[in-house]
């Protein structure tokens, strides 16, 4: 089934959520795979790799050049927010969800002005200032979104949801009016 | 040509953000000439855009479909309506309903025969179906049962409806929800979002409202066997049933939010700054002001807050037509004395007002609306020292930090329901689902994030680095710190939050008018009432706060 952008991006956003990723970074990663679902449809499967977590503070060595194990939905913005102070090279080691990576770069470079680029070896990836970064083709129409990757997404928004109860039925919108007038 | 040439016009100070950012002052929002619904009908005017019903297919009861096309800015749009036979007990306006009235798409292009039999069938289930990129707004109404089967009924009887009920109501029908952008699989926004026309903030929805309103007169008609007089039609606009699941979009929205609201109080600070007024503009302030009475004189609700306000603002009004004294619209910068004395009367009055004072300066501000787009997104500068960052929370969010979030100043919390993901507002002392709030809570987010800021020093990504829960409040305060109309100045969890003064604003930046409150978190207002007919594009501008001629 075809998904509009703006529909995949709210459900990831939920779902985010309901992974538990801390809010902010929920943002940066619905927004990242929205530009992944767009220019990358192929790596959607990563979208859940990524959001399978630990979502805690990514583990930055002493000299300020290594992030490991790097979950994308943390280690992704602080790379970039370090990349964009000036650092030159950074090292994620073991990544969960490269193409995730990759479309916090694209968006990055696109957005903020950073010049960087990724450059995988087996898991990890470094990201590198360069010139002129490669930027992959936006396709700005529907996606197809593998059924079992958007199904993944809804249970993971799903854990945000609160149940009706008869109180919040009484208190909600339009509770107890005749709409027959 | 000179540079000069394009100098921008004079203003005064903008409003501070302090004041007008304050939830009870944008619950007192009213519509004006900047309004997206305004706009769209200059738009639609200087196109010279016709409006023609290509397919009428419904039975002599009114139940079938019926196509309208229009071309704007050289891309073409139909309207594909389609009226449903709907038993009484299935009609309700809350966003769980699973039938309506009517349903309707508008559509990217003229559609075919195929098209429109697809359309036919999908358009009545609204959530429940899936739609394509050829459909750019979805969107339902209900109708006002009693009116409608008034207005029916004389026509039927070969005479005009009763003038007393058609300006209680106001609308033959109500929609429930118009969705644009994206959702249930209709196209993106970004597929119109560079097309003239259609580029401003929802004109894509708002010109499925117009074109919606036009199709229930066609219905009346039909089903009337009749026609209605055209001051009737004119003051038919359409109803509205607006709740929560508009509130969050004002805080998910910053930059919107505060290019709406820039253009607004930009537009205020022009006018102020005019040195003097001709005797066209004196006499058109003084018949606004006279319009403006008898709009507050037809507005009529039952909630006893809002009715409480309609009162004082009737009471006020006159004093405040009293102040309009030659002595101040022939002096100087009169449009700031009238603003500046307005700080007697009550906000309301105040926000009234300040509509009334847009109108007569078309020339000066309407070219503004062209900023109330913007494609960008909030960004983070982690660049900025830890310390900037706290003075910025000092200058900007006292507000916020002066809170202490126990007890009332919590007692609410957002949450997006199970049974429609719609976005709820609960109780957190008294329901459960808190542990699964949605994070509108800024205030005291940027409260937290102020006291984990304490002592740290160095660039804000090494802090976000050790503090990732932070990320969304930090990016909120450095986006106040560019657009300083970001933000709502209020608690959204506290317990005098009222979301009714969200919806509002909002509504009021669509061009809707007669709120009426049902509650806190719900309303009906009416859209395009007063607004030209299909036929009438050539005088498009002139229905701020419309009033009965019938």
């Amino acid at each position: 089934m075809k998904r509009s952008l703006t529909e995949a991006e709210a459900l990831l956003l939920k779902a985010a959520r309901g992974a538990g990723v801390p809010a902010g970074h929920t943002d940066d990663f619905a927004r990242a795979g929205r530009y992944l679902l767009a220019t990358d449809p192929q790596a959607a499967d990563q979208l859940l790799l990524a959001l399978a977590g630990p979502h805690v503070p990514a583990s930055l060595s002493d000299d300020g050049k290594t992030i490991a194990p790097a979950c994308a939905v943390m280690a992704g913005p602080l790379a970039l927010d370090l990349m964009i102070c000036g650092a030159s090279r950074i090292v994620l080691q073991d990544v969960d969800a490269p193409a995730v990576v990759r479309a916090m770069l694209a968006l990055a470079c696109a957005e903020r002005g950073l010049l960087a680029q990724a450059v995988a070896s087996g898991r990890d990836i470094t990201l590198a200032r360069c010139v002129a970064p490669a930027m992959p083709v936006f396709h700005g129409g529907h996606v197809k979104v593998p059924v079992a990757v958007w199904e993944g997404l809804e249970t993971l928004a799903a854990r945000t949801f609160v149940p009706a109860t008869l109180a919040s039925r009484l208190a909600g919108a339009g509770a107890g009016l005749t709409d027959n007038d | 040509m000179m540079l000069d040439d394009f100098a921008p016009p004079p203003q005064v100070a903008l409003r501070p953000p302090s004041d007008v950012m304050r939830l009870r002052r944008m619950g007192a929002s009213f519509p004006t000439r900047l309004s997206f619904l305004r706009t769209l009908m200059r738009t639609l005017a200087d196109d010279k855009a016709v409006v023609r019903r290509t397919v009428w297919a419904m039975s002599d009861t009114g139940f079938g479909h019926a196509v309208y096309t229009l071309s704007l800015g050289g891309y073409d749009y139909a309207l594909v309506a389609v009226s449903t036979d709907l038993p009484p007990e299935m009609r309700t306006d809350r966003v769980i309903a699973t039938a309506w009235d009517t349903s309707y798409v508008l559509y990217d292009g003229i559609p075919d025969a195929t098209e429109i039999a697809r359309i036919v069938a999908s358009a009545p289930l609204q959530e429940a179906a899936r739609f394509t990129e050829r459909e750019l707004v979805l969107s339902r109404a209900n109708k006002s049962v009693r009116l409608f089967e008034h207005v029916t009924a004389s026509l039927r009887a070969g005479r005009q409806p009763d003038p007393k009920m058609i300006r209680e109501v106001g609308y033959l029908m109500r929609t429930t929800a118009v969705y644009g952008n994206g959702k249930f699989g209709i196209a993106d926004r970004m597929r119109i979002a560079d097309r003239p026309g259609l580029a401003g903030p929802f004109m894509a929805e708002m010109l499925t409202v117009w074109l919606i309103r036009g199709f229930t007169h066609d219905l009346a008609e039909h089903v009337g066997q009749g026609k209605l007089d055209l001051a009737t039609k004119r003051y038919l606009g359409i109803g509205n049933a607006t709740g929560l699941g508009m509130a969050p979009f004002l805080v998910s929205h910053p930059l919107l939010l505060d290019a709406w609201m820039q253009v607004r109080e930009t537009a205020i600070a022009r006018v102020r700054a005019v040195a003097a007024l001709s005797p066209v503009q004196i006499e058109r302030i003084y018949e606004l002001t006279a319009r403006a009475a008898q709009h507050l004189a037809e507005w009529d609700v039952s909630d006893p807050i809002a009715a409480g306000r309609i009162a004082t603002l009737r009471r006020e009004w006159p004093a405040f037509a009293a102040t309009l004294t030659p002595d101040v619209l022939l002096g100087a910068q009169p449009m700031d004395a009238i603003m500046t004395g307005s700080s007697v009367f009550s906000i309301d009055c105040q926000e009234l007002i300040a509509s009334l004072c847009l109108e007569p300066f078309g020339d000066l501000i309407d070219g503004l609306t062209d900023c109330m787009a913007t494609p960008f997104e909030p960004q983070i500068d982690p660049t900025m020292s830890c310390g900037t960052l706290l003075d910025m929370i000092s200058r900007d969010w006292t507000w916020a930090c002066s809170v202490d979030y126990t007890g009332p100043a919590e007692a609410q919390f957002w949450y997006v329901s199970e049974e429609k993901q719609e976005p709820r507002l609960g109780n957190r002392h008294t329901e459960d689902g808190s542990e699964r709030e949605s994070p509108l809570d800024i205030a005291r987010q940027v409260k937290a994030l102020a006291a984990d800021l304490q002592g740290q020093s160095g660039p804000v990504a090494m802090f976000l680095g050790a503090h990732p829960q932070h990320r969304n409040a930090l990016r909120r305060v450095q986006t106040l710190d560019r657009h300083p109309y970001a933000e709502i100045r209020d608690n959204l969890i506290g317990d005098t939050c009222l979301p009714i003064d969200m919806l509002r604003c909002k509504l009021a930046f669509f061009g809707a008018a007669k709120f009426d409150p049902k509650s806190d978190r719900w309303t009906r207002i009416t859209l395009a009432q007063g607004a030209p007919l299909w036929d009438e594009l050539a005088q498009p501008d002139d229905w701020w706060l419309p009033v009965a001629a019938v």
